[in-house]
Order: structure tokens, then C-alpha cells, then sequence
């Protein structure tokens, strides 16, 4: 499929660029393998752990006319959960963190967009982790929006954001260790889609 | 050696306060309460002292309770409930056998809500199954002795070695909170028995106990073989009664010693199953 492309030079404007006209309310889908869920959590007050979530899958709606249109869905197997480190893996699936068995799944699911600048907005949206749902809130950057250039891919469009968000587990009833292990994490989100 | 009175210590909120607590609860209960009824209600320190140290560990309960986590404390505040309820009333021993296993039957399937909604049956009712026979066994003990109170005290360590070669920290230290509760109660029994292990010892305490099991066959991977072979604590009176210790202060005095290696036996059995099968490790890293 073919895209404008005065459109795309417009749509790297990001949430608002009134010359996108070509398709408002684009549905992307998530490109899991150019897509990273990180987060970063306190140590003892030593270090700040890293770990990923590995398998994950979820669609994103991109209107740069009107950012109150678009909207995210995400879901994320719990069970991907990657510290590289087996044992501390293994803990994070216990009941103490992420209790894989009971809940294989947490959720994101935008409420509310908002745009703050040129090309960063702010995503509001409901996160639902061990059965518990909480309003987050992200703070995202549009990065780029164009026709994959690779050939293979067809042209298919790619767009790309970069999040951050703040999380505190104990909301969440994630309480084991609370203190010691961080209780906020900072979840860094790199995302590519493409669109359907 | 580490200091155990540090509250940096993990042991000190998983031994010393919940010791301490239930072993202050039951005097004071007994205190409260007369020598009928105080002594009667005086296990019910066992739960409360419990329920201390499991709030200075993970806080006040999140509500409303979605995981199996989130249920547990309300689980023993409601056990603690009912068990009081049932010593104070007083019904018939066949109403106080009916409330203990409908309930543990209740707090096992609330447990597995997750598993019951994605539709599994067979680990749900197994789960259940375990946990009423462990209950029935329970019910059936002369409340006048240790004989069930060292059974859970038992079972509970058991779990909690288990829960913490299984990686699972905190199940490992609510279990040993619970033991460590059920010691502070004992210690007003041995070597004189003073308070009845009643209907509000076996709703109270070894409910928790069985709660606690069943939240890790449902969502751990603790061994299932360690836990079957755990279920067969409660049945160490069978043994005990044929090498029974006999009567008088002789007795008074060995007769928990007994029952607790007949106790240990399978606890032991089970913890070595659990460490063998495992694929190494313990929650420490």
C-alpha cells in the first residue's frame, strides 16, 4: 500500500499536523521485534535491576489530526518476565511479584490522550497487574512515521514511539519486600507498529 | 551469628514477633476470659499473633482482594473469626466438624478463582480434596492434647521449606509466622496443657495452614509430590497411639516429644523430596 508521502513529512509532526490527511485513525499493530517493555527497579538502594517482558502483543490507534482519537491496547504474557537471571526470574513469577500461575496476563489500555508538545503527548490509561486495575499515566514522544525502507516489507508503514511511565507495585498489591525492593518502577517503553 | 531481635533480620518478623505476639494474645485471652472460656478462646492468640506479624510484613490487606496473595490475610482474620465464634457458642461437635471443612472447602475454591475462571477443575478440586482430608484429620484430634497443634506446627515448617526451595520467599516466611505463632501458644501447654486446641485452633490456625498449602499447589512450583507426602502429617496420630508414651508426668512430658518426631517424619520426607527434585536453587540469589 501506498501512503502520501507529503502526509508522512506531516505526520512527523506529530499528534496534530493538520497536512495528514490521508488516513486519520490509523490501527497499528505492535512490532514485537522491534518493540521493548523495560522496567527498572530499586535494589536495596544498591542498584536499579533491569528487566524485559519478552512476549507481549497489542495494537495502537494513531490519528495526528486528532489525538483524542487515538488509542493503545496492550497485553503482556507475564510469564516472559526476563531479568537474566534464572533464579530471580523464577521469584519474579512467584506468587511474591508477578504470580505468573494466577495471572499470565497483565493489561494497558489507554482512557485518555492528551498532546503536550510538539511531538509528545501524554497517555492516560488503565493497567491492570495481578488482577488490580490503576490509572497510568505515560509521557510519550512520537518518534517517526514513514513507509518501512526496507523492500521486503512491502512499504508497509511503520510508526514509532518512545514511553515513560512511573509504576508503584504496592498499588497493585505487588507488596513483598516493599522498601527494599523499589517500590515505584520506571517503565521505559520502545515501540514500533505497523500499519494493518 | 545474626542478631535475631534485629528487625532487619527476616526472622525476627517471621519468628520472633509472631512468638511473642500469640504467646502475649493467648495469656491475655486466658486472662480476659475466665478459665472456661478464656482457656477455651486462648489459641485463638495463635491466629492473632499470626496476623500481627503478617501485617507488620506486608502491610495493611489490598482491597478488595484479587490475587491469592491478596486474599490470605482476610482468610485468617476470617478464620479467626469463626473459630471464636465457635468457641464461644459452643455447638455440637458435629456443627463445629461441618463449619471447619465448609470453610477451608470455601477458602480453597475462593483461592483457585483464577484457575476456576480459565476453566481448570482438576487442580482446583484436588487442591480442595487434600485440604478437606487434612482438615477432616484435624477435626478428629483429642483437643486436650498438642496432638494437632504440632501437626500444624509441623506441616507449616514443612511449607515453608518447601515455599523456599519452590523460590517463593514470602509464602515461606508467612509459613513460618505461623509457626512461629502456633509456638508462642505451646509454650503455655508444655509442659502443663492449659489451653484447649479447639474449634478455634483448627479454624483459626490450621485453616491458615491449609490455605497456605493450597496457595502453593494452585500458583508455586513447589514440588506436588512434597505436598502429598505433607498431607500425611495429619495422620501421625495413627502411628503415635501404637507406641502411645503412656500416662502421668513421665507422660505429660514425652508425649509431645513423640508426637512430634511421628510429625517430623513426613515433614522431613517432604522437604528432602522437594530439595531433590528441584532444578537447585532456593530463593537466595
Amino acid at each position: 500500500m501506498k501512503t502520501k508521502p507529503i502526509a508522512l513529512v506531516a505526520a512527523a509532526t506529530l499528534f496534530g499536523a493538520s497536512a495528514w490527511q490521508a488516513e486519520a485513525a490509523d490501527t497499528f499493530e505492535i512490532d514485537q521485534s522491534h518493540t521493548n517493555i523495560v522496567f527498572l527497579v530499586n535494589h536495596l538502594g544498591y542498584s536499579n535491576m533491569v528487566g524485559e517482558f519478552q512476549e507481549f502483543s497489542g495494537s495502537f490507534t494513531f490519528d495526528p489530526d486528532d489525538v483524542t482519537n487515538n488509542k493503545v491496547e496492550m497485553v503482556i504474557k507475564t510469564d516472559s518476565v526476563d531479568t537474566d537471571h534464572q533464579k530471580r526470574d523464577d521469584h519474579l513469577r512467584s506468587p511474591d511479584f508477578f504470580n505468573t500461575a494466577e495471572f499470565p496476563e497483565m493489561t494497558f489500555k489507554s482512557t485518555a490522550v492528551e498532546k503536550t508538545g510538539k511531538t509528545t503527548g501524554r497517555i492516560t490509561g488503565d493497567l491492570t497487574i495481578l488482577g488490580v486495575t490503576k490509572p497510568v499515566t505515560m509521557d510519550v514522544t512520537f518518534n517517526k512515521m514513514a513507509p518501512h525502507p526496507i523492500p521486503s516489507y512491502n512499504g508497509v508503514v511503520v510508526a514509532g514511539f518512545s514511553a515513560r511511565a512511573k509504576v508503584d507495585r504496592t498499588e497493585f498489591g505487588m507488596k513483598y519486600a516493599a522498601g527494599a525492593i523499589g517500590n515505584e518502577m520506571d517503565l521505559i517503553i520502545e515501540v514500533e507498529g505497523h500499519k494493518k | 551469628m545474626s542478631n535475631l531481635l534485629d528487625p532487619n533480620n527476616p526472622l525476627f518478623f517471621s519468628a520472633v514477633v509472631p512468638l511473642c505476639a500469640a504467646l502475649a494474645a493467648a495469656g491475655l485471652i486466658r486472662l480476659l476470659g475466665g478459665t472456661d472460656r478464656g482457656a477455651g478462646l486462648a489459641v485463638v492468640g495463635a491466629g492473632i499473633g499470626f496476623l500481627v506479624a503478617y501485617f507488620l510484613v506486608f502491610g495493611a490487606p489490598t482491597y478488595p482482594p484479587r490475587a491469592s496473595t491478596h486474599k490470605m490475610p482476610y482468610l485468617a482474620v476470617g478464620g479467626v473469626l469463626i473459630g471464636f465464634a465457635l468457641e464461644a457458642l459452643r455447638p455440637a461437635p458435629a456443627v463445629v466438624r461441618g463449619a471447619a471443612l465448609a470453610w477451608i472447602a470455601v477458602g480453597i475454591l475462593w483461592l483457585a478463582e483464577s484457575q476456576l475462571r480459565r476453566g481448570g477443575i482438576v487442580l482446583p478440586v484436588t487442591v480442595t480434596a487434600g485440604g478437606l482430608i487434612a482438615g477432616w484429620r484435624l477435626t478428629r484430634q483429642d483437643g486436650q492434647t498438642l496432638a494437632a497443634p504440632l501437626m500444624i506446627l509441623l506441616a507449616t515448617i514443612g511449607l515453608s521449606a518447601i515455599a523456599f526451595i519452590a523460590t517463593s520467599a514470602s509464602i515461606a516466611q508467612t509459613c513460618a509466622a505461623l509457626a512461629a505463632a502456633l509456638g508462642g501458644y505451646m509454650l503455655w501447654n508444655w509442659p502443663k496443657f492449659r489451653f484447649p486446641f479447639g474449634a478455634a485452633g483448627v479454624v483459626g490456625v490450621g485453616a491458615t495452614a491449609i490455605f497456605l498449602g493450597s496457595q502453593m499447589a494452585l500458583y508455586t512450583r513447589a514440588n506436588e509430590w512434597a505436598l502429598a507426602i505433607l498431607l500425611l502429617v495429619p495422620f501421625a496420630d495413627l502411628a503415635f497411639r501404637r507406641i502411645g508414651p503412656g500416662q502421668g508426668t513421665v507422660g505429660n512430658l514425652v508425649a509431645p516429644l513423640v508426637i512430634g518426631i511421628a510429625c517430623a517424619i513426613p515433614a522431613i520426607a517432604a522437604v528432602a523430596v522437594a530439595h531433590f527434585m528441584s532444578s537447585g536453587g532456593g530463593s537466595g540469589y
